[in-house]
């Protein structure tokens, strides 16, 4: 039962990002750009993961 | 949060930092190159392709650390190769240099950026004695820092206007940030073969997404093609 929750928790997460690529070819400014200012964000967020 | 709770283990942490700023930098590579393959080819193949790291990762670890793949390994790769052939064909003319040959050469260049990312992430990790996220902390600062290098050398140091920041911030703290919390929460109660297979829901989502957002080309062809990559890329996964 706790396996078929992680399985979940997991395609959800995989599903998530599957989703990166759709927001990422969305938005009108640069890759580069993008890259520079949603990697801190992300970086800010990390220590919430442990 | 972080600070007060784990401590940085400074020592350690020097002895990482090459692998650290090693990783910093292809993340940042591996990003740079996957975009572009994004907007050249769309989101689904340039995110396929990203996930041949798998093959690239054997191969290393073949050449340099003498470890020797399961004997399925080759026919399985053999099975993404043409399964990647197929999805690709049609951006293949062999006319010449233009953006989607480009979008399929830095998908490949991706997946092999990729597959260093998880290689300097690994000897990082293992070297850093300390507690808490700090090396992954500092391989995506050094990737930021690497990017707004790039940005600057490609003058894209524009502002963007305000829904393009409502974008951005879903994109790295809603999707990366919730997408990455969801699969490490989970991934340490799965099996890793179960774990491997579940991660390829990653490009099988991103293809349907292409295809009902961006009317992104997926007809039978292209379908018969993705699960054969998917399966290559599946096996060889579990053949290291």
């Amino acid at each position: 039962m706790m396996i078929n929750n992680h399985i979940l928790i997991m395609s959800l997460g995989a599903i998530i990002i599957g989703f990166s690529p759709i927001l990422a070819k969305a938005v009108a400014i640069p890759p580069t750009a993008l890259v520079f200012t949603a990697l801190p964000l992300a970086a800010l967020l990390l220590p919430f993961t442990c | 949060m972080l600070i007060k709770k784990d401590k940085l283990h400074i020592q350690s942490f020097r002895r990482a930092l090459p692998a650290i700023i090693g990783a910093g930098f292809f993340f940042a590579f591996d990003l740079w190159v996957w975009h572009r393959s994004i907007i050249y080819i769309g989101a689904g193949i340039a995110t396929l392709l990203a996930n041949t790291q798998v093959f690239y990762l054997v191969a290393i670890g073949w050449l340099l650390f003498g470890e020797k793949p399961k004997w399925y390994f080759y026919p399985a790769m053999l099975l993404a190769l043409v399964g990647l052939s197929i999805v690709s064909m049609p951006f293949l003319d062999f006319q010449g240099i233009n953006n989607n040959f480009l979008g399929v050469l830095f998908g490949l260049l991706t997946g092999i950026s990729y597959a260093i990312v998880t290689l300097c992430m690994k000897k990082a990790t293992r070297v850093y004695q300390g507690k808490g996220p700090w090396p992954i902390f500092a391989i995506t600062i050094i990737a930021a820092a690497f990017s707004l290098i790039a940005a600057a050398f490609e003058n894209q140091l524009s502002m963007p206007g305000p829904a393009d920041w409502a974008l951005m911030i879903l994109y790295g703290a809603g999707v990366h940030f919730m997408g990455w919390f969801l699969i490490t929460h989970a991934i340490s109660f799965i099996p890793l073969s179960l774990t491997s297979l579940l991660l390829l829901l990653q490009p099988i989502f991103a293809t349907v997404f292409g295809a009902l957002i961006y009317a992104e080309p997926l007809g039978v062809l292209q379908i018969v093609g993705l699960v054969a990559a998917l399966s290559g890329v599946y096996l060889s996964s579990l053949a290291r």
